[in-house]
């Protein structure tokens, strides 16, 4: 009688924004901070920078469609600092919870909701809770890419953030 | 020859049929409805039905996306009731599903042989969620939805609709 599979256990960490719950993996998950010590930035397109390892690092505070704000949120209160590919970056919300992966039925994003700028690969069920899919470097990704196209975002912050990365 | 259809009245006033297999269940529009960051807004939430999670798309939002000009069409996603819609690729494949927002409840139709018409010129879109046309006798010309191509449009290498900025 042969073994059982072995199956790795990995934990998801849910980023609870407004209505939206982001799904990613815990291991993208660097730290959840307070905002004691964050930097407004000036910016359309970007919250602030929170200093982390004695290194500034941009903070995103998104709405539910992933669009980032230039300001924080009383209602988002807690950091989320992901890692990203060449380092990380903070993402504001109303909480940050770990939680077993087996619990989580993940599906593929349904085909009439993709668009080329999506940063979700599935959607999926945790108990009664619908959660969207994504990672780290994709968020970062978006982020990076509505910074840049942005002509609010122009100026020497955002220089200052590109320098970061 | 007459085959049996549904009739879904839309919001703003849309009239749109589907066959009569592929409207499988009615839901409550309380049921749970979830935005997906980044979809199209006319397929921008998302319902939990049955352990599955569905795609609802509201037409009515895509005909106006797909033709801004059109300024009678409502501009948020509306209906009160939530129909469930069924549509294959082919007879072999899988059933997949799909939902839609409607106003009042589905009213069953015959659609006779005969009653094809063309599908409205405006919105310029039925083009691209409507395979073919009836007349109806009080409603004039309804689009009969297909649903495989509304659904699954890379399937079929359409392309998409148009994603307009969302705040």
């Amino acid at each position: 009688m042969s073994a059982p599979p072995h199956k790795p256990l990995t934990n998801v960490s849910l980023i609870q924004l407004d209505s939206v719950v982001l799904a990613v993996p815990q291991s993208n998950l660097h730290s959840v901070e307070s905002v004691l010590d964050f930097k407004p930035a000036r910016d359309a397109r970007l919250a602030g920078y929170i200093e982390l390892h004695r290194q500034e690092w941009p903070v995103y505070c998104p709405t539910d469609n992933l669009v980032s704000v230039g300001e924080m949120r009383d209602d988002h209160g807690t950091c989320a600092m992901l890692i990203a590919d060449d380092g990380l970056f903070g993402l504001m919300c109303r909480e940050v919870i770990s939680v077993d992966a087996a619990q989580l039925r993940s599906f593929k994003l349904p085909d009439c909701m993709h668009t080329p700028d999506t940063p979700l690969n599935g959607v999926g069920i945790l108990g009664k809770r619908i959660v969207c899919l994504t990672s780290a470097p994709s968020l970062h990704a978006l982020f990076i890419a509505d910074h840049s196209s942005s002509d609010a975002g122009v100026n020497s912050t955002q220089s200052r953030h590109l320098a970061i990365r | 020859m007459k085959a049996n259809a549904w009739l879904l009245t839309l919001d703003g006033g849309l009239r749109v049929a589907v066959g009569e297999r592929e409207l499988i269940h009615i839901v409550s529009d309380e049921v749970e409805r979830v935005v997906v960051p980044r979809a199209p807004r006319h397929a921008s939430e998302i319902i939990l039905w049955q352990n599955r999670l569905l795609p609802l798309f509201d037409v009515a939002v895509a005909l106006r996306d797909d033709d801004t000009a059109t300024e009678a069409i409502a501009t948020e996603i509306g209906g009160n009731i939530i129909v469930i819609a069924a549509y294959q690729v082919s007879n072999e494949s899988q059933v997949e599903f799909g939902a839609l927002p409607v106003c009042g409840l589905p009213e069953r139709i015959e659609v006779a042989d005969d009653s094809g018409c063309e599908l409205p010129s405006e919105p310029a879109g039925w083009r691209r969620l409507a395979h073919s046309c009836c007349e109806h006798r009080q409603h004039g010309a309804v689009p009969i939805l297909d649903l495989h191509r509304m659904f699954a449009p890379n399937e079929i290498h359409c392309p998409p609709f148009e994603r307009s900025a969302q705040q």
